[in-house]
């Protein structure tokens, strides 16, 4: 995989914005197997993530003149769109995630990346951790669960054997709580 | 007000998660167009949340894929513009000669091909000629403005007589007049209950002074084109 650094996003987003070709191959390369990933995570199912990140550069490349760096990140930018399509897919076909099979879930719980991975974290990343840590379990994996693989309110209370209302509450509380850290951290 | 505040934060930040039910989303995004600051929330908690997918290792989609984009983007490039592209083939069989008549035709099909990409009424041009050498007629149909321009490029003045311009029906209705041409260029109104794929042929017939007295074709027809079967 090369290296996402190597290359500047804003700049190859601002090129596509004048519809240009080469940049949008070069931004295809460089960052497509991490949105595929993203959307596979939520989709399951390889064919239909393909066919949903063909959408997602589609709607990349005709939106990348909207793109304003300095409001978010490039990458996050082009996260955004692939995971916002991904869960239009999964909510237009009725497809539930595998709440019976909590199995296909084990990578979730057991999170705790290997020791390259943590050499690589980004500050923005360890600040993140820190703040998910202080939340009790269920509740951070409530906000995993939804933000990763598209879960709603009603397959989070399945698979967490938990009232949805109580689930409700608790994204609500952790993500002020998560809001409120990340704050703290920057004071 | 800080109550206020933070369910507002709150709902930013499950529309990021994706949580929100669709009635929900949907209410969020009509706030979200009349609030501009509430985007500064959404942006916030995307930057927030994005350290959440560094977890997720890369996998390369098949090669496939990129195939598939840029097909998709090919076109969508030429449904924006068929008339353009048809136009363009048809211009480069075309004489020398004709060629300044063209270049003031070519302005006419531009302006439609801005429209949106799913707007798919055709633009084309069509060449009425009698012998194969030079085109004598160049017309331009445009669907989208309902619209017909027809140019003299080198038939002949006729004293006492005018040309008439038909549209022929698929439908068997019989020839509807478009009116008759007189001077270089000129532009036509194509009927309200005239739909694009029911268009069969134009021709041209020679009628007396004033277009045909009957309002079919009286004269002879000199001319006759068929629009293209499919948009190139």
């Amino acid at each position: 995989m090369k290296a996402t650094s190597a290359v500047d996003l804003d700049d190859l987003l601002a090129r596509c914005g004048l519809k240009d070709r080469q940049a949008f191959a070069l931004l295809y390369d460089n960052t497509s197997a991490k949105l595929f990933a993203v959307v596979l995570r939520i989709l399951k199912q390889q064919s239909l993530a393909e066919e949903t990140l063909q959408d997602v550069y589609l709607k990349i490349w005709q939106r990348a003149g909207d793109y304003r760096s300095g409001r978010v990140q490039a990458m996050t930018w082009l996260i955004s769109i692939a995971r916002n399509r991904a869960i239009d897919v999964l909510r237009s076909q009725g497809r539930h995630q595998a709440v019976d099979n909590p199995d296909n879930l084990d990578h979730l719980t057991d999170d705790a990346p290997g020791p390259q991975q943590q050499a690589m974290r980004s500050r923005q990343q360890e600040e993140l951790d820190r703040c998910m840590e202080q939340l009790p379990p269920p509740r951070r994996q409530c906000l995993q669960l939804a933000y990763c693989e598209g879960y709603t309110h009603d397959e989070l209370s399945t698979r967490l054997k938990t009232p949805v209302g109580t689930i409700k509450s608790w994204i609500r509380r952790s993500l002020l709580a998560v809001r409120d850290c990340l704050e703290a951290l920057h004071d | 007000m800080i109550e206020r505040d933070d369910d507002w934060i709150v709902l930013a930040g499950e529309y990021v998660l994706g949580t929100l039910s669709a009635a929900d989303m949907a209410a969020f995004e009509r706030q979200l167009q009349k609030d501009p600051k509430l985007q500064d929330e959404v942006d916030a908690w995307e930057q927030r949340l994005t350290s959440l997918n560094e977890d997720t290792p890369p996998v390369a989609p098949s090669m496939s894929v990129w195939r598939g984009i840029e097909q998709r983007i090919n076109d969508e490039a030429n449904q924006a513009k068929p008339g353009f592209w048809y136009s363009l083939a048809l211009w480069r069989s075309l004489t020398a000669a004709a060629v300044i008549a063209l270049v003031a035709v070519i302005v006419i099909p531009q302006q439609p091909a801005l429209a949106p990409a799913e707007e798919a009424l055709p633009v084309y041009s069509l060449i009425m000629q009698a012998e194969a050498e030079s085109p004598e007629w160049l017309m331009v149909c445009d669907w989208r403005d309902r619209e017909m321009t027809i140019t003299r490029v080198s038939a002949p003045a006729q004293a006492d007589k005018d040309y008439e311009l038909w549209l022929i029906p698929h439908s068997g209705d019989g020839p509807i007049s478009m009116g008759i041409m007189r001077g270089k260029s000129q532009v036509a109104a194509i009927p309200a209950n005239i739909n694009w794929k029911d268009t069969k042929a134009f021709a041209v017939s020679l009628e007396p002074r004033g277009g045909s007295p009957s309002g079919a074709p009286t004269g002879p027809v000199l001319y006759a084109a068929q629009p293209p079967t499919k948009k190139v």
